[in-house]
C-alpha cells in the first residue's frame, strides 16, 4: 500500500508551523530560514513576485499596502484583499502559507505531502472551517482531517508522558483567536469535555489596544507628517507588537515609531498597560467559565492549566490566570510548538504510525447546531425566526439527534428548515449553514410531522435527514458537500491564480529575506546609520550579481551581523 | 455475560468500584470500535461509562444504614415555622433534609463570598464582601421583607457602595467566586426588581450581563434583567426628540383621552408600533404611559371615525359622573370593542357590566393580589383572561375554582414556558409541596398528580403574597393561557442531582430510586419535594426536561 505523505500543519493567526510523525516522535520542520515557525505574512509586488513568512514582514514597513498578516481573521467571510493589482480571498493567503510550508517538508525529506491535518481553533464556526478546507486544497493538501487546536496542544501535551491525568485545562490565546478546552486522559483516550472561546481575541487585539493607548502622544510628531495612513497603521502594528513583546520581560519599553529618517517614541509601563488592556483581560473570563459550566466540573478540579499561544506568554495574561484559577498555570509546552506536534500526533495516529496503536482521540461539538422554527404567540402573531437546538454544544462526536416538528399553517404544502449553528435564541444572529424544502400533504396546521436528524461525524460533517412519515418522503444534505460540490471550479480557479504568481526559487531564500530585512531597516532608521545600512546593502547586492555562492554567503553574513548589531542598540 | 445487567453488561465487566477498571473498560471497548459507523453504540458506551462511575463514586450501603435511623423524622413538619428566623442561614443549612421553608431575605439570597465551605476561613477583603452583601440584602430588603417601592437617597448611596466593594471583590477573586457573586448578584437584583432597578446597569457594566442577551444559555435571572436593562435603555433614547417613536411615546405619555387634533398630529402606525413593540419586549414601561390615553387610542377607529370618537367621548363624559373611575375604567375597556352593538341596549346593562367588572376585579386580586385589576389580567393575557372571566361570573356553577384553574394552569404550563418561567413553576410547586405536607391526607399525592380541585392549601398570609407574586410573572409571560398538555414527560435525571436529592431527602438510593419509579410509594412525596429543592438550588445547571417534568 503506498500512502501520500501526511503532515501536520498549524495554520496561525501570526505565525505557521508543520511537523511530521517520524520514528515514533512528532518532529517540527524547519523553513528556509531554518525557523520552525512562519510567519503568517503574505507580500506581492507588481509582475507577481510574492514573499510569504519572514521577508513579508519586513516588507510591511515599505511596502504595507501590497503586504498582509493576520489573515486568518477573515477567514469564513467574503472579504477579500488587494496586494499590488491582485486580489486575493484569506483561503488564497492561507493556501500560499500552506504551500511554503510544503516546500520546506518537500526540501527537508524530498517527498513533497500531499496530505495534511490542519488545526483551526476549537470556536470556528462551520464557515471557518469550510474556508480551512478549502486553503487546504488550493494548496494541493488534501485535508485528511481539521483538528481544534487546543485538542493537538493536549495531545502534545499528555503523551509526553503518556500518563492518565485528570481534566486539565487548556488555555490556548494565539494571535488571533482564542480557545479554551476541557481534556481529561486516561488509557490513552484523550476525552475532551468542552471546549468554548472566542474566535475575535487575541494578541492582535492587544496589540491593538496598545497603539490606541500611544496614539494621541504620537500623533502631533513631526515624524507622521504627510504619512499615509496605511502606512502609519502598518508601522503602527509592527511597532505595537515590538512594545508588547518587550514589555514581556520589563516593566517599561519604549514604543518607536521611525519613519523615513524621523522617529517618534513615547514610554510604555506594564502598568499603564493592564490598564489600558482590563477590558481584553475581562473577555479571558467568559469562555473559561462557559466551557466548566458545560462539563461540569469544578475549577478546583482542575490537575493544570496548560498555556498554549503566543499570547500567553504576555504578563498580563499570566497574571489574570493566576488570579482566575487561584494558582500558577502550566507552562512546560512549547506555546509556539504544542499546536503543530499535536497535528502531527493527529497525523501519525491517521496513518497508523507506530507508538500510537493505543491512543483514540474523543471531541465534542463546539456550537449548538439546528434549525429555525416558527409560532404563533398568544396575540396570534407570528413568529418565523426562532431558533431549535438538535444538537447542542459540548455534546460529544460522532453524534446523532432527531427532533419532531409540525407543520403550521392549514394545507401548507411544504416546510423549509434553515440550518443554523449558534448560540443565540434568535437564528438571525447564528450562522446559517444551508437550507433544505420538502413538500408534505395538505392537511390542517399540525397534523404533519416532520422529523429531522442530524448526524455529526468526528471529521466534521454534518449529515442532515428530513423525513416526512405520513409520506415516507426523505430529503438528505450533507452540509459540507453542497459546499464542495459548488466550489470545486472556486478551487481550480484560486490555483491557477496561485500558480501565476512567482515565488522566489528556496535556495534564495536566505538572500530574499536578508534584503528584505535590510531594506526595512534602512527605511527606518536615519542619517549615519542608514548611511551604513545603504553602503552594506550595496554590497551584498554586488555579491548577488556575481552569483558566486561562496560571495554571497560572506556579504549575506556580514550584512546580517550588521544588522543584529543595529537592532541591539534602540533606535532612537 | 450477557446476565449482568446496565451497565455493566455495555462495559463488559462485573461491577466494581474500581474506576480504573472502568475506564479501562470503556479504552478497550473504545479502541475497537470506529465510532462514525456505530454512533448509537457509541453514545451507549458513554452512557454507560459515566453510569459506571457514578455507582463507583456512591458510598456503599453499610456505611449509610447510621443514617436511615431517624427516616421517620426526615419528613416531620417538627422544624416548620413562619417566624423570621434571624440568623444567618448558610448554605450548610440547605442541605440538611428537613429545613424550614425560609423565605427570609438571608436564606433565599446566601451570601455567595463563604462558597459551600460551611466554616470558611475568609480573608479581610472576603469578610468585606460579605458585608457589602448583607447591606444590599437590607436594602433591598427593607424591614427583611421584599418591596416594590424605590429606594431612597440615602438608601441608593449605601447600596451602590455596597455594590462597588463587591464589584471590586469579583475582579480580584479566582473564577469560582466571581462566578458565585455574579450569579447571586443577578439573582438578587431579578428577585427584588423593580426596587432593584438603579443596581442594574452598574452591575451589569462588571458583569456584562448584556453580553449574555439573547444567548440559548442565557441565565434565567439574567434573561429578565438584561429585558429590563433595555428597557431602561429603550426609555432613555424614546424620551430623546430625535428617536422615531419619540412623538408616539409623549403623545400616549400625556394624560387624558386623545382628541382629533392628536390624531393628526402623531401616526396611528407609530402608535401601533410603540405599543406592540413595548408589550412584546418591555411591559412595565406600559406603567408610565397614560392608560386613558392609550385606550382611547386603541378603541378609536383612524381619523375617518373622527365624528363618531367625539360622540363615544360625550357618552364617556355621562358616566363618569355617574360612576366612580375604577370602574369606568372597565366599561370603557367593554363598550370599545364592540362599538355600534351596544348602542340599542338599555342603559342598565351598562351599569350591570360595571358590578360584574368589581366582581372580576375581587377574583383577580385573590389570584394575583397586589390591587390587581381584571383589565390588568386582560392586559397581560387576553386569553387566560377569557376563560377566567367565565370562571367568575358562573360562580357556583364552575367546575373548578378560579384560583385552582391558575394553579392547574401554571403546573400544565411546562411546554410553552421558557427557562425563567420553569424555575417560577418550580418555585410554586415548592411552595404548595410544602403546604400539602403540612396537612393531613393525600393532598400531597394529589398535588403531584396535577390535581389541584379542592385542595384547599391552608397557605399563610406569606405564603400567598408568594403564590400571589410568582402567578404574576407567569400570567405574564402569557403560559397561564396554554392549553395543559396531558400525558407523562419522561426525563433523566442527571447523576449530580440524584446526589443533591439523596442528600436532601436523607433516603438510601434504592429507596429513593423505588420511590421514582413507583408513583404511590410512601416516600414519593418527600423525593419530589427533594427534588423540586434540588433543581431550585442550582436552576442553572438543570436540564430543560428536568425542569419541565417537575
Amino acid at each position: 500500500m503506498t500512502f501520500g505523505m501526511l503532515v501536520g500543519i498549524d495554520l496561525g493567526t501570526t505565525n505557521s508551523a508543520v511537523a511530521l510523525w517520524k520514528d515514533g516522535v512528532p518532529q517540527l520542520v524547519p523553513n528556509a530560514l531554518g525557523r520552525e515557525l512562519t510567519p503568517s505574512a503574505v507580500s506581492l509586488a507588481k509582475g507577481g513576485q510574492s514573499w510569504v513568512g519572514e521577508a513579508a514582514v519586513d516588507r510591511m514597513a515599505t511596502h504595507p499596502a501590497d503586504t498582509v498578516t493576520s489573515f486568518k481573521r477573515m477567514m469564513g467571510t467574503a472579504s477579500t484583499v488587494t496586494l499590488a493589482g491582485t486580489t486575493l480571498t484569506p483561503e488564497d493567503l492561507s493556501a500560499m502559507v500552506l504551500r511554503s510550508l510544503a516546500d520546506d517538508v518537500e526540501a527537508a525529506t524530498g517527498e513533497r505531502p500531499t496530505e495534511a491535518v490542519i488545526t483551526v481553533p476549537a470556536y470556528f464556526n462551520e464557515r471557518q472551517r469550510r474556508a480551512t478546507r478549502r486553503a487546504g486544497e488550493i494548496a494541493g493538501l488534501e485535508v485528511k482531517r481539521l483538528i481544534n487546536e487546543p485538542t493537538a496542544a493536549a495531545l502534545a501535551f499528555g503523551l509526553a508522558d503518556k500518563g492518565d491525568r485528570e481534566p486539565f485545562l487548556v488555555f490556548d490565546l494565539g494571535g488571533g483567536t482564542f480557545d479554551v478546552s476541557i481534556v481529561e486522559m486516561f488509557d490513552g483516550i484523550v476525552e475532551v469535555r468542552a471546549s468554548a472561546g472566542d474566535n475575535r481575541l487575541g494578541g492582535d487585539d492587544f496589540d491593538a489596544v496598545l497603539a490606541r493607548m500611544v496614539e494621541p502622544q504620537l500623533l502631533g510628531h513631526a515624524a507622521l507628517e504627510g504619512v499615509s495612513v496605511t502606512r502609519r497603521d502598518a508601522l503602527m502594528k509592527l511597532a505595537a507588537e515590538r512594545t508588547r513583546r518587550a514589555l514581556s520581560t520589563s516593566e517599561k519599553a519604549e514604543f518607536v515609531l521611525t519613519i523615513d529618517g524621523k522617529s517618534a517614541g513615547t514610554m510604555v509601563t506594564t502598568e499603564a498597560f493592564e490598564e489600558a488592556a482590563a477590558g481584553l483581560v475581562r473577555k479571558l473570563r467568559d469562555p473559561v467559565i462557559r466551557a466548566l459550566r458545560d462539563c461540569h466540573i469544578d475549577v478546583k478540579s482542575l490537575s493544570d492549566i496548560v498555556l498554549v499561544g503566543g499570547a500567553t506568554r504576555m504578563p498580563v495574561v499570566r497574571k489574570a490566570l493566576t488570579r482566575m484559577f487561584g494558582r500558577f498555570p502550566n507552562s512546560t509546552v512549547h506555546p509556539d510548538h504544542a499546536v503543530a506536534l499535536g497535528a502531527a500526533i493527529q497525523a501519525g495516529l491517521l496513518s497508523g504510525g507506530e507508538g500510537l496503536e493505543e491512543i483514540r482521540i474523543t471531541d465534542v461539538a463546539p456550537f449548538t447546531l439546528g434549525v429555525n422554527t416558527a409560532t404563533r404567540d398568544a396575540h396570534g402573531v407570528f413568529h418565523d425566526d426562532i431558533f431549535a437546538p438538535i444538537i447542542e454544544r459540548n455534546t460529544p462526536v460522532p453524534v446523532s439527534r432527531m427532533e419532531r416538528f409540525f407543520t403550521l399553517g392549514d394545507n401548507q404544502r411544504q416546510v423549509t428548515f434553515a440550518i443554523y449553528q449558534g448560540e443565540a435564541r434568535d437564528v438571525k444572529k447564528n450562522v446559517k449553514l444551508g437550507e433544505l424544502t420538502v413538500p408534505v400533504p395538505p392537511r390542517p396546521a399540525g397534523e404533519v410531522q416532520v422529523d429531522v436528524r442530524f448526524t455529526y461525524d468526528t471529521s466534521g460533517l454534518l449529515d442532515v435527514d428530513v423525513a416526512v412519515p405520513a409520506t415516507g418522503l426523505t430529503r438528505n444534505m450533507v452540509i459540507v458537500d453542497e459546499d464542495d460540490r459548488r466550489s470545486q471550479k472556486d478551487i481550480a480557479e484560486s490555483r491557477k491564480r496561485l500558480e501565476k504568481l512567482k515565488v522566489h526559487p528556496r535556495e534564495e531564500a536566505d538572500n530574499v529575506a536578508m534584503l528584505a530585512r535590510a531594506e526595512r531597516a534602512y527605511e527606518g532608521f536615519t542619517g549615519h546609520v542608514r548611511d551604513v545600512i545603504g553602503h552594506a546593502l550595496t554590497q551584498f547586492q554586488g555579491a548577488l550579481e556575481t552569483q558566486d555562492p561562496r560571495l554571497i554567503a560572506d556579504a549575506r553574513d556580514a550584512l546580517g551581523q550588521l544588522l543584529d548589531e543595529i537592532d541591539a542598540q534602540s533606535p532612537l | 455475560m450477557s446476565r449482568r445487567a446496565f451497565p455493566w453488561s455495555r462495559l463488559g465487566i462485573d461491577p466494581t468500584k474500581d474506576t480504573g477498571a472502568i475506564r479501562k473498560a470503556y479504552a478497550d471497548i473504545l479502541r475497537a470500535t470506529n465510532l462514525d459507523d456505530d454512533i448509537a453504540g457509541y453514545a451507549e458506551l458513554r452512557r454507560a461509562r459515566d453510569h459506571a462511575l457514578w455507582l463507583a463514586a456512591q458510598p456503599d450501603v453499610e456505611e449509610e444504614s447510621a443514617g436511615e435511623e431517624d427516616e421517620g423524622e426526615v419528613y416531620g413538619l417538627g422544624s416548620l415555622d413562619d417566624d423570621d428566623d434571624d440568623d444567618d442561614i448558610g448554605l450548610g443549612d440547605w442541605d440538611d433534609a428537613d429545613y424550614p421553608w425560609d423565605d427570609s431575605p438571608s436564606a433565599q439570597h446566601p451570601d455567595p463570598v463563604s462558597g459551600d465551605d460551611p466554616a470558611p476561613e475568609l480573608t479581610e477583603a472576603q469578610l468585606r464582601a460579605q458585608a457589602a452583601w448583607n447591606t444590599m440584602l437590607d436594602v433591598l430588603y427593607p424591614d427583611g421583607e421584599p418591596s416594590e417601592e424605590a429606594v431612597t437617597h440615602e438608601q441608593l448611596e449605601t447600596g451602590l457602595a455596597a455594590l462597588g466593594v463587591l464589584i471590586a471583590r469579583a475582579e480580584e477573586a479566582d473564577l469560582l467566586e466571581h462566578d458565585a457573586l455574579d450569579n447571586a448578584l443577578g439573582e438578587l437584583f431579578a428577585r427584588t426588581w423593580p426596587r432593584s432597578a438603579p443596581f442594574v446597569e452598574p452591575a451589569n457594566e462588571a458583569f456584562h450581563w448584556l453580553g449574555e442577551a439573547g444567548a440559548l444559555e442565557e441565565r434565567y435571572a439574567l434573561r429578565f434583567l438584561n429585558d429590563r436593562l433595555k428597557g431602561m435603555r429603550f426609555h432613555e433614547k424614546v424620551q430623546q426628540p430625535g428617536h422615531p417613536l419619540h412623538k408616539a411615546w409623549a403623545e400616549l405619555s400625556r394624560p387624558g383621552r386623545a382628541g382629533f387634533v392628536d390624531r393628526l398630529r402623531v401616526r396611528r402606525l407609530d402608535i401601533h408600533r410603540l405599543l406592540t413593540g413595548i408589550r412584546e419586549r418591555y411591559p412595565e414601561l406600559e406603567s408610565l404611559l397614560d392608560a386613558e390615553r392609550v385606550r382611547s387610542w386603541e378603541n378609536g377607529g383612524g381619523v375617518a371615525e373622527g365624528a363618531s370618537n367625539a360622540g363615544r367621548g360625550f357618552g364617556g363624559a355621562l358616566l363618569f359622573v355617574v360612576l366612580f373611575f375604577a370602574l369606568m375604567r372597565g366599561v370603557a375597556a367593554l363598550m370599545g370593542p364592540t362599538g355600534d352593538d351596544d348602542a340599542g341596549k338599555p342603559p342598565l346593562a351598562e351599569v350591570e357590566a360595571a358590578l360584574k367588572t368589581a366582581e372580576l376585579d375581587i377574583a383577580a386580586d385573590r389570584v394575583f393580589g397586589k390591587g390587581f385589576k381584571f383589565a390588568d389580567v386582560r392586559a397581560a393575557d387576553p386569553n387566560f383572561a377569557k376563560t377566567f372571566e367565565a370562571l367568575v361570573s358562573i360562580a357556583d356553577k364552575a367546575p373548578i375554582e378560579p384560583i385552582d384553574y391558575a394553579r392547574t394552569q401554571a403546573i400544565g404550563a411546562s411546554q410553552v414556558a421558557a427557562n425563567n418561567e420553569l424555575v417560577v413553576r418550580a418555585d410554586l410547586k415548592s411552595l404548595w409541596l410544602n403546604a400539602a405536607r403540612r396537612l393531613p391526607g393525600d393532598a400531597c399525592q394529589k398535588l403531584m398528580r396535577g390535581d389541584l380541585r379542592k385542595l384547599d392549601l391552608k397557605l399563610t398570609d406569606k405564603e400567598q403574597s408568594r403564590e400571589q407574586a410568582l402567578l404574576r410573572q407567569l400570567l405574564e409571560a402569557k403560559v397561564l393561557s396554554n392549553k395543559a398538555e396531558g400525558g407523562e414527560t419522561r426525563y433523566t435525571i442527571p447523576g449530580w442531582l440524584i446526589e443533591a436529592m439523596l442528600k436532601r431527602s436523607g433516603l438510601s438510593e434504592e429507596r429513593l430510586v423505588a420511590a421514582l419509579r413507583n408513583p404511590d410509594s410512601p416516600d414519593r412525596c418527600g423525593v419530589e419535594f427533594a427534588l423540586v429543592e434540588a433543581v431550585r438550588a442550582a436552576p442553572g445547571k438543570v436540564p430543560k426536561e428536568v425542569l419541565k417534568g417537575l
